[in-house]
């Protein structure tokens, strides 16, 4: 029996790739002219998770909730007020510049809008090729060639590198910033409403290539959303979050089929149905 | 439906001045067709969706209809819309300003852009009482008052000396409802006016929405990109694809047998929750 249950328990252990243990972000107290200071508020508060390789975890939520705070804090775009997160056991928080720097290659992250994320007058290669080099993966003919490899591993042609973002559809832009993350080869990837601002057709689109990107590479995603039925499709799991707090975080096939914390349930019954035959009965969460 | 609709638009063309093109000539070589030929009616108390992807043109037909346009926007000069039996494109600026707020009312995407930071909401509803005949200020500020209050927000009386900034986004929405209605208009032009709200505030949005549409009799143009909220609000859709309307019919043809392939494709890219199919 325990002889069983042992190695069960380290393979388990050994899968999980990022970790985040109460994690609390905290934006400094608003100092008004007279009067006292208002509180600092929690942005994120107590947060607890793991990421095990190879899935996707759907971090979910409304406006303010936290967990776009909570995916940069993960990344060190933004040092969190306490708690911690490693990466394959390494201590995020902790790391020093420079090994900072250099675990940067393996994780990455898409931002919701490629308009302000990238560059419109940095031709699409050099764009690409940045983290390349900067990373140090290669130089020359052989980051040329990667960089044509990744524009089409996201559907562009290799011919692209040289057309400026303008050039392209907003759903051809997203591709570029999945490229320019996927070029140096990370093993870890949030995607920051990374499908929110595209239209419906694109949107699938870019789902399914995401989805065909985590196969073929094996790659762990930490998908920020806020639209469920996204959601849906692409998730392993999904943590539900609220005033800074999960709240709830299952499996997705349970948490859709049967979701526990009447944040979830008010959350879900709020999606419209797109067919004018169904009517469905809202529920409404007073925040208890 | 029979008689007389209240809106009808014919062959509407809407040109923007491109590089190329000599932006005093509507025939440019580099101009751009957003709208190319639209017609379409709405009849009083009815609500009607514009739908369709970014770009297609649904908002440069909303503009055309309000008469707010870009500086290098141009109606064709075969565009026709009627509106309560007059033609709005032959009307002076100043009779087609006294028509805007008061008969045909637009709502807009973002009520952080479309109110004024600086002015309490209060008399931002009530100003739409002022310019359309009010004259005591005292009224107008009451009017304000109730119609807030019938919008869904709480304790309107205090909330109506508040600023923008003081409210949250789906508060915001309410008081640019308020204004909309205001004068109970015979149409209300809605731009996505949910689209920036959060799930759980926007099925707020849409029930007062279909409360009000009841209550007043009001027709309502909802211009949108999702058709979840078509098929929650709405009655008809119309279908814009690239400048052209591609399907003009009832809610339950559109969703369950749409005519256009285009339409088809869309519906099936709508992400859709597995319990909701």
């Amino acid at each position: 029996m325990i002889d069983s249950l042992g190695p069960k328990i380290e393979d388990r252990s050994s899968k999980i790739h990022v970790s985040v243990d109460h994690l609390t972000h905290e934006y400094p107290a608003r100092h008004a002219l007279f009067g006292a200071p208002s509180a600092p508020t929690r942005a994120v508060n107590d947060v607890s998770f793991a990421i095990a390789r190879g899935e996707t975890l759907a971090l979910v939520g409304e406006s303010g909730c936290g967990k776009t705070t909570t995916g940069r804090a993960i990344l060190r775009l933004i040092e969190p007020s306490s708690g911690g997160v490693t990466f394959d056991g390494i201590d995020v928080l902790g790391l020093a510049r420079e090994p900072l720097r250099k675990l940067r290659r393996r994780m990455q992250v898409v931002f919701q809008d490629p308009n302000t994320s990238l560059d419109p007058r940095m031709r699409v290669g050099l764009t690409v090729r940045e983290g390349i080099e900067a990373h140090e993966i290669a130089e020359g003919a052989a980051a040329d060639a990667r960089v044509a490899r990744a524009l089409e591993e996201v559907g562009l042609r290799a011919s692209d590198a040289a057309k400026l973002p303008h050039e392209f559809s907003g759903g051809q832009r997203q591709r570029i910033a999945i490229a320019r993350a996927l070029a140096v080869e990370p093993e870890f990837v949030v995607l920051d409403e990374a499908v929110s601002a595209l239209d419906v057709t694109v949107q699938a689109q870019v789902l399914a290539l995401l989805m065909q990107l985590q196969r073929d590479r094996g790659l762990t995603y930490l998908f920020i959303a806020h639209n469920l039925a996204v959601v849906e499709r692409i998730a392993t799991r999904v943590a539900v979050m609220y005033l800074g707090r999960i709240v709830e975080i299952a499996d997705a096939a349970k948490l859709y089929a049967s979701p526990q914390h009447g944040y979830t349930k008010a959350l879900l019954s709020a999606v419209p149905v797109p067919d004018p035959r169904v009517r469905k009965k809202r529920l409404t969460w007073d925040g208890t | 439906m029979t008689g007389e609709p209240l809106l009808d638009v014919r062959d509407l063309v809407v040109t923007y001045a491109g590089d190329a093109g000599d932006a005093g000539d509507a025939g440019g070589a580099g101009d751009v067709r957003a709208v190319d030929g639209v017609s379409f009616a709405v009849h009083a108390g009815e609500t009607v969706a514009l739908v369709g992807e970014s770009g297609c043109g649904k908002t440069s037909v909303a503009w055309a209809l309000m008469r707010v346009m870009a500086p290098a926007a141009r109606v064709g000069a075969g565009s026709s819309v009627t509106f309560d039996g007059a033609d709005l494109f032959a009307l002076e600026e100043r009779a087609m300003r006294d028509l805007r707020g008061r008969k045909i009312a637009m709502i807009f995407q973002e009520p952080a852009s479309a109110l004024n930071p600086v002015m309490k909401v209060g008399a931002q509803v009530a100003e739409v009482a002022l310019l359309h005949g009010e004259r005591s200020k005292r009224a107008a500020w009451d009017k304000a008052v109730a119609m807030l209050d019938r919008t869904g927000i709480a304790d309107a009386a205090r909330r109506a000396h508040q600023y923008p900034h003081e409210l949250s986004g789906g508060m915001r929405q309410r008081v640019l409802i308020a204004m909309a209605l205001m004068m109970r208009p015979a149409l209300v032009i809605a731009d996505e006016p949910t689209s920036a709200l959060d799930v759980t505030v926007q099925a707020q949005i849409l029930d007062l929405l279909r409360d009000l549409q009841r209550e007043t009799g009001m027709a309502v143009l909802f211009i949108t990109h999702d058709f979840g909220v078509v098929a929650e609000l709405c009655s008809r859709a119309i279908v814009m694809r690239a400048g052209k309307i591609v399907e003009d019919a009832p809610v339950d043809e559109i969703f369950h047998a749409p005519k256009d392939p285009y339409t088809a494709e869309l519906l099936r890219a709508v992400p859709r929750l597995a319990a909701d199919r």
